[in-house]
């Protein structure tokens, strides 16, 4: 039984988990600069993008996205689909009142069909304006939604999943 | 996880720490009323927040919580002689008022006023419902009193239990607010427990496991909303509050009373897990009361003559392999309190948050201390009065209820969310 402090000094030390893969996705300009102001500090290989467009499956079909196009902090492209598959953590970030709904729905989409996991986060002022449409938006698509009124909750966030 | 630097600023609450100052900003329960009954009752042992305190009531009601020694020699005031308007060491017969004021050293002349001289630490000491809460910060900051709910309705309408936890108050606490375990460690009790069977919505709890989870900012903490399918087009919403320093409320089932915790550290390796039930509108039936008396919903059984549960580390918490394999219980052990605290127990004393590997549905948690975190620094660098004090943060209520699934509960409810008088909770 651990429930002394004798006995609890006898847990094994190691390192109990291997590094997570961490994708953190800006879905809009507001939420992409709080990422930026992140990037530079000490991460465990999290990478932080920013939704740029769906890719659909044709011009016939404009309304059936199959991909999307992500661009990284040095202004790369990516694609959804690859960026999900290596994660093992999938953060959405998005501004209150933003334009969230197409980047939330796709990801969204983009992680059932690849059996993982997103989290929503969302950014808000001290004024509700916005927020209900932005929630709408996300909540089918995030396992997790988080309101937050501070944008350093991201960086504390990611640093307790060890992102 | 958290840095070990993080986790100590966190756990420690002892005098002079920066959790322990954040905790002297709030009205604490400290005692049920029911340990002092009456005038003249025997003293009690009090420790919070790390300090050794001993409480009274004198020959005139009046409630003392002071400095468990005597200032002449050191002897606990525990064996104490509660005698006429104080409390006397029966060592020398030094006598302390309920403010901890020395009024009497027989060995010297009483004219010479070195009494006076004489005081014991003593914080205040107030009855609010059935609890007696005391405020251990600076006297210029002393907040308003207390307005929980649970504490300020008739008392035919509330019920209150304290029991020893023997773990750190933060990870006992992080239990409350960690709505993602109730559908395994709890998943036996909903349908037996006397305060928790009948209900509509044990139903939706049943049919959708997966429950998916919002947590959202508060004035005073946070609310954690776990949303389950309903009818269509329809969710069911459990949102607990939860309110600085440490104040949880479970969402209600049909009309059973609410329940709620408060956790107030003992030290930094025990704390008080204080439990109530109340509704709002209504007295609880003797059958509701019998059955919190005698343990069950969140309430439990003790070793008699003490609060120590009777389920307890020294009896592997009455482990039951056989109720385990059946899936009454669904760990083998007894009861929601217990099923909690020998799992909280079982981390350590002080839990390692370096070694723990959280998961999305850890946000709540993950929020909790991140809020707890800056509220203390801010105290401690800049003197801001933490969230938690302000009487409408008190006024919460945890609420169950099925909403149209294309609104925010926090404010298509916000009714659900306040504490009115008289007024019933949001329940199905």
């Amino acid at each position: 039984m651990m429930a002394s402090a004798e006995q609890a000094r006898f847990r094994v030390d190691y390192p109990n988990s291997r590094p997570r893969s961490s994708r953190i996705i800006a879905l809009d300009d507001g939420s992409l600069s709080a990422l930026l102001a992140l990037k530079d500090h000490l991460w465990n290989g999290a990478r932080f993008l920013r939704y740029l467009r769906a890719e659909t499956i044709s011009r016939q079909f404009p309304a059936i996205a199959v991909d999307a196009r992500l661009e990284d902090t040095d202004g790369r492209w990516t694609s959804l689909r690859k960026e999900v598959a290596e994660a093992d953590v999938i953060v959405m970030v998005a501004t209150a009142g933003g334009s969230a709904r197409e980047a939330a729905e796709v990801i969204g989409n983009t992680c059932a069909v690849l059996g993982k996991l997103a989290t929503g986060l969302v950014l808000k002022t001290a004024e509700d304006e916005g927020l209900a449409i932005t929630l709408r938006a996300m909540r089918p698509h995030a396992a997790m939604l988080v309101v937050s009124t501070g944008a350093d909750y991201i960086g504390e966030m990611l640093t307790a999943l060890r992102a | 996880m958290l840095r070990k630097e993080q986790n100590d600023f966190l756990t420690q609450t002892g005098p002079a720490t920066a959790m322990g100052d954040f905790f002297r900003c709030y009205w604490i329960p400290a005692l049920l009323a029911e340990e002092l009954p009456e005038d003249n009752s025997p003293p009690i042992r009090v420790k919070v927040l790390s300090e050794r305190l001993v409480a009274f009531r004198d020959s005139e009601g009046r409630y003392g919580l002071i400095d468990e020694f005597c200032a002449h020699r050191g002897v606990s005031l525990w064996f104490g002689r509660n005698e006429e308007g104080g409390i006397r060491c029966p060592y020398h017969g030094w006598k302390y008022d309920f403010t901890g004021q020395c009024i009497e050293v027989p060995s010297e002349p009483a004219e010479s006023g070195f009494c006076n001289k004489i005081k014991l630490r003593s914080y205040p000491l107030i009855k609010v419902g059935e609890v007696l809460w005391t405020y251990m910060g600076p006297p210029q900051h002393k907040p308003p009193l207390p307005e929980w709910e649970f504490a300020r309705v008739p008392a035919e309408q509330t019920f209150t239990s304290k029991r020893l936890q023997e773990c750190n108050w933060l990870q006992a606490m992080e239990g409350g607010i960690d709505s993602s375990h109730v559908s395994w460690l709890h998943s036996g009790s909903l349908n037996s427990d006397p305060l928790f069977k009948g209900a509509r919505g044990n139903q939706y709890n049943m049919s959708d496991r997966r429950p998916v989870f919002e947590v959202v900012d508060s004035d005073g903490g946070l609310f954690i909303g776990a949303r389950r399918n309903a009818e269509e087009g329809r969710y069911y919403w459990r949102i607990t509050p939860w309110v600085m320093p440490s104040f949880t409320m479970v969402p209600p089932r049909g009309d059973h009373p609410i329940h709620g915790h408060f956790w107030i550290p003992i030290d930094d390796e025990n704390c008080w897990t204080w439990s109530f039930d109340y509704h709002p509108v209504r007295a609880l039936t003797t059958e509701e009361r019998e059955a919190m008396k005698q343990g069950k919903g969140i309430h439990v059984a003790y070793v008699p003559g003490t609060y120590r549960p009777r389920a307890n580390k020294d009896n592997d918490y009455l482990m039951d392999r056989e109720a385990q394999r059946r899936g009454t219980t669904y760990s083998g052990i007894e009861g929601i309190a217990m099923q909690d605290a020998s799992l909280q127990e079982s981390m350590g004393p002080i839990v390692d948050r370096t070694k723990e590997n959280l998961v999305s549905t850890d946000n709540g948690i993950i929020m909790a201390r991140h809020r707890l975190l800056k509220a203390a620094k801010a105290l401690r660098e800049r003197g801001i009065r933490p969230p938690g004090i302000d009487p409408a943060h008190q006024r919460v209520r945890s609420a169950a209820i099925v909403l149209p699934a294309d609104q925010p509960y926090k404010s298509a409810a916000p009714e659900a969310l306040v504490a009115v008088p008289g007024k019933a909770q949001a329940s199905v």
